[in-house]
């Protein structure tokens, strides 16, 4: 505990100043809409259990289960999602580059879903550890965070959302 | 605890069910969630002719120069239980103007639901109604664009839920998902009238279904049902009764043509949705028809377009209602007093669902904060024939132009 809590603090800069990268990045992509005039940054990674039976998901697939529509995996395993709501701005930018829509929008979306009772919206992720320890525990789970994050072998890439 | 609410529910429900559920524990499993949503809204009238309606169930509206914040104010709170992930159970009351003119709560969901699949859901107990596409999130208006649904489309359905059963199917098909559902159930609600006695809707039938097919940007909805009422309106009674004294066959069959009850109100609709990020637009058609010429068969429609700049989104939305005219010969002479009096009677029920009325808004949604937004919206209102369908208290001499200033504040938490 105070290892991880002596390494935040050494950390701390540099996470702030990847922080204020990835706000940039966040609203560059917001800027221009179109994804190919953004700097390279960090790519979003669409990641699943390794024991969920799917190798790869079409960006169609990732739509249609972060937004609730389709309730399974591919492989027929029901799916789990979650969201990456960090301080990071992660979910912003994971729905700004799926389907071109701002929080607020998305918002508005599951507040129609689950108001007419038709659905619970993604669990709530803190921060990209919790993402991935769901996705390693849940078969179903589906989750994304930063591509360097994904560590090989405890969860599968299947989308990768380019910046 | 888990086999007993099952046991309870009388759902028959096998142990490969129960299979299921233990595979697809979900992170919080046992959790009860509270949530809610909220409107602080209304609509400034200038015209002291009509008083504003948002639907049909509310007693009185917006008029004289009044902003009236009762129209589009409501608050709503939500229980979802979710023992296990393929059952689940909601519970929501929504407070809003009533027919009763008070604001007291109301069960507007309490439902179980269980998945027999993640595929197929069936759902039992107080329902949202939703063959038209969105008709079962109109109190929640921070999930939509404009400060309410247009009420040339909404504004007669009245009716909010359904004390029943659906079943819902989905399949992917392509890049999107096909969706199925079939509901039937029992409508327990009251409405005002534009005559003035509350109609209860209670021991009303209403069963259907639609199909469903929604890919990244399209989605598309076609769905039919019937509706049956159980009541005559108690204002209708003594003309009916008039004409079957008369004794004349001719009135006497249209007496039983006239009659509410146990009649059946047909509706079919079509919607289409095209939402291409900051882009929305939406389109949604209806025809109603009714096996009876005391409720004019209608269409109605509309067509919503919206562009989000930054944290604006300015939309507009054109919407439309009309009936068809129907004329019907009584067989009785108007040169006899008492006879006049039926005729009178008789076109007084036929034009009291006439209606012919268009409605061009404006406006502005504003996501300023974290779960709540400002709507600004201007409507100009043109009711052509019979305004006492949509609104209350028109003067007769009324020329059936409006224009309202509505602003609302929308919330979820």
């Amino acid at each position: 505990m105070s290892r991880s809590r002596s390494r935040s603090a050494r950390e701390r800069p540099v996470r702030r100043r990847l922080r204020l990268g990835v706000l940039a990045l966040g609203w560059a992509c917001a800027v221009y809409a179109s994804a190919s005039l953004t700097a390279a940054g960090s790519d979003l990674a669409v990641i699943v259990n390794s024991e969920s039976g799917v190798s790869e998901l079409s960006r169609a697939e990732v739509i249609n289960i972060f937004l609730g529509r389709q309730r399974r995996l591919p492989s027929g395993v029901a799916a789990l999602t979650v969201d990456l709501a960090g301080p990071d701005d992660e979910k912003r930018q994971f729905y700004y580059c799926l389907v071109g829509k701002e929080p607020a929008e998305i918002n508005s979306y599951w507040a129609r879903l689950v108001f007419s009772g038709r659905g619970a919206a993604p669990w709530q992720a803190e921060s990209p550890e919790e993402v991935l320890d769901i996705v390693e525990n849940y078969k179903g789970a589906i989750g994304y965070i930063e591509r360097h994050r994904v560590v090989d072998g405890r969860v599968k890439i299947v989308h990768t959302l380019a910046q | 605890m888990r086999r007993e609410v099952l046991f309870c529910l009388g759902l028959g429900l096998s142990q490969a069910g129960l299979g299921v559920a233990d595979e697809l524990r979900v992170v919080d499993e046992g959790s009860l969630t509270i949530g809610g949503f909220g409107t602080i809204g209304g609509a400034y009238n200038a015209n002291a002719e009509a008083e504003f309606l948002r639907d049909r169930s509310q007693p009185e509206g917006a008029a004289d120069g009044r902003f009236d914040l009762g129209l589009d104010s409501r608050l709503g709170v939500q229980v979802n239980w979710r023992p296990n992930e393929p059952l689940e159970g909601v519970l929501q009351l929504v407070a809003k103007r009533r027919y009763d003119g008070t604001y007291r709560p109301q069960v507007s969901w309490a439902f179980l639901g269980y998945a027999f699949d993640p595929d197929i859901r069936l759902r039992v107990g107080r329902l949202g109604y939703d063959v038209y596409l969105m008709s079962d999130s109109r109190d929640v208006g921070y999930s939509y664009l404009w400060v309410r649904p247009p009420v040339d489309y909404f504004g007669q359905v009245t009716f909010s839920y359904l004390d029943g059963l659906d079943l819902t199917v989905s399949r992917v098909l392509g890049d999107g998902v096909l969706k199925g559902k079939l509901f039937a159930g029992l409508l327990n609600e009251t409405h005002t009238s534009p005559q003035g006695p509350n109609y209860e809707m209670e021991g009303t039938t209403l069963w259907g279904g639609y199909l469903d097919y929604q890919d990244p940007h399209w989605q598309m909805r076609v769905g039919v049902g019937v509706m049956r009422r159980k009541h005559e309106f108690e204002l209708y009674a003594p003309v009916l009764d008039a004409l079957r004294g008369t004794g004349v066959p001719e009135a006497v069959a249209l007496a039983d043509e006239l009659t509410l009850a146990e009649k059946s109100l047909q509706f079919l609709s079509a919607g289409i949705v095209y939402d291409a990020g900051p882009l929305q637009s939406q389109f949604q058609l209806r025809y109603l028809w009714s096996d009876t010429p005391s409720y004019a068969d209608n269409v109605a429609g509309y067509w919503s377009l919206g562009y989000r700049l930054g944290r604006w989104t300015p939309y507009v939305v054109y919407s439309r209602i009309k009936s068809e005219h129907r004329h019907l010969d009584t067989g009785l002479p108007d040169s006899n007093p008492d006879y006049a009096a039926i005729n009178d009677g008789v076109e007084q029920i036929l034009q009291a669902s006439q209606v012919d009325q268009d409605t061009l808004s404006l406006g502005a949604r504003f996501d300023f904060a974290r779960n709540a937004a400002l709507k600004l919206q201007v409507d100009w209102v043109h009711s052509r024939d019979n305004p006492s369908l949509l609104w209350l208290d028109p003067d007769p001499d009324w020329d059936g132009r409006a224009t309202l200033f509505s602003a609302a504040l929308d919330f979820v938490f």
